[in-house]
């Protein structure tokens, strides 16, 4: 696997103990640059990401997904980060896609990469979370006037304008339909790449579930009002 | 005259108290003086509906409501709404300024695994 010196990894953690080192062992191999924040786990993911040559932040209580990543991109921009890439700690991304990721920051054809399991892979997908993106695809063209085939999607690339430009203020998981937001907002060029996103049992009981998608929605359109 | 019934008697009670009350917190230097008229002239508000019932009845003809209890249900209604709306954006504002204090100790007390540090760039 080639090497990606040029990018930063931006990985948020909340009790992910038992995935995280699988996970770190993997992108150490290819990435120098990784920043792990964890954000105020009850478990011993900072012990476990310390065990490995990557930056730990830790938030001292939990903030939630969208401010843990915002302070990993804020500490990677302080580094002189110039690509950041934002990656799931439980093993769901692809270290393959990596390269395909990256590369229109790299060619300059784009601000922003948003990786999409609609046109690349899902293993394990179930069918009611697979309803449930769809219609969050919906809402996302009716809101936000993004065209995209996947709105929550972890799996992005950033340009340090981009970086730079984006701020998520929503601290949970309501920041992926922020950063399309912005995205839009602010006229930053952005591409769709394929990507495969791999589901285990383990990874849908901790993840999000579908009836959370609700209040995901409600969260959004609360935090657009207030600025 | 309208004859005046115990209800009355005991609201418009309760609310001079709370009145007089304000006027004394006014008097202190650390109450927050537009807080404390806001306050009072919603009890003044609340008095005078009390006291001349027969008038809010009319302001509610007025307005095409029909009941003064109507009217007064409706302000209520509005004000809470507003507070509710209030009170939720200063909630999220406070929580997003928990998130900068916590981003600030985060990116304060970081450190690197047991390799050294790559140079930054």
């Amino acid at each position: 696997m080639r090497s990606f010196g040029d990018v930063w990894m931006v990985i948020a953690a909340y009790n992910e103990g038992p995935r995280l080192g699988h996970t770190l062992t993997a992108v150490c191999q290819c990435c120098p640059n990784v920043v792990v924040v964890d954000d105020g786990s009850r478990d011993d993911t900072a012990e476990i990401a310390a065990r490995h040559p990557v930056w730990v932040l830790r938030h001292p209580i939990n903030r939630g997904q969208g401010a843990a990543l915002q302070t990993g991109i804020d500490f990677a921009l302080r580094k002189g980060a110039q690509i950041l890439v934002t990656f799931d700690a439980d093993g769901q991304h692809s270290l393959d896609d990596l390269e395909r990721v990256v590369e229109p920051i790299r060619a300059g054809r784009a601000d922003v990469v948003l990786g999409s399991r609609f046109l690349g892979q899902t293993v394990g997908l179930r069918p009611s979370r697979w309803l449930v993106l769809k219609l969050g695809v919906v809402f996302t063209r009716l809101v936000s006037r993004i065209r995209v085939t996947d709105t929550h999607n972890g799996y992005r690339a950033l340009s340090r304008h981009a970086a730079q430009t984006i701020r998520i203020q929503q601290d949970r998981m309501a920041h992926a339909s922020e950063i399309l937001d912005q995205i839009q907002d602010h006229g930053l060029r952005y591409c769709e790449v394929p990507v495969t996103i791999r589901y285990t049992e383990e990874t849908m009981t901790k993840g999000q579930s579908s009836w959370n998608a609700l209040k995901i929605v409600g969260q959004f359109l609360l935090g657009r009002m207030i600025r | 005259m309208t004859q005046v019934k115990l209800f009355q008697v005991l609201a418009l009670s309760v609310l001079a108290l709370l009145l007089v009350r304000e006027l004394f917190e006014l008097r202190r230097p650390s109450v927050s003086r537009g807080f404390a008229f806001t306050r009072s002239m919603a009890w003044l508000a609340a008095a005078l509906a009390i006291a001349f019932p027969e008038r809010i009845t009319k302001l509610a003809d007025l307005l095409g409501i029909g009941r003064g209890a109507d009217l007064v249900s409706y302000l209520f209604i509005l004000a809470f709404m507003a507070t509710t709306f209030y009170f939720y954006s200063r909630y999220v504002k406070l929580q997003r300024q928990i998130t900068l204090l916590t981003r600030h100790l985060a990116i304060q007390g970081a450190r690197h695994g047991p390799e050294p540090a790559p140079p930054a760039s």
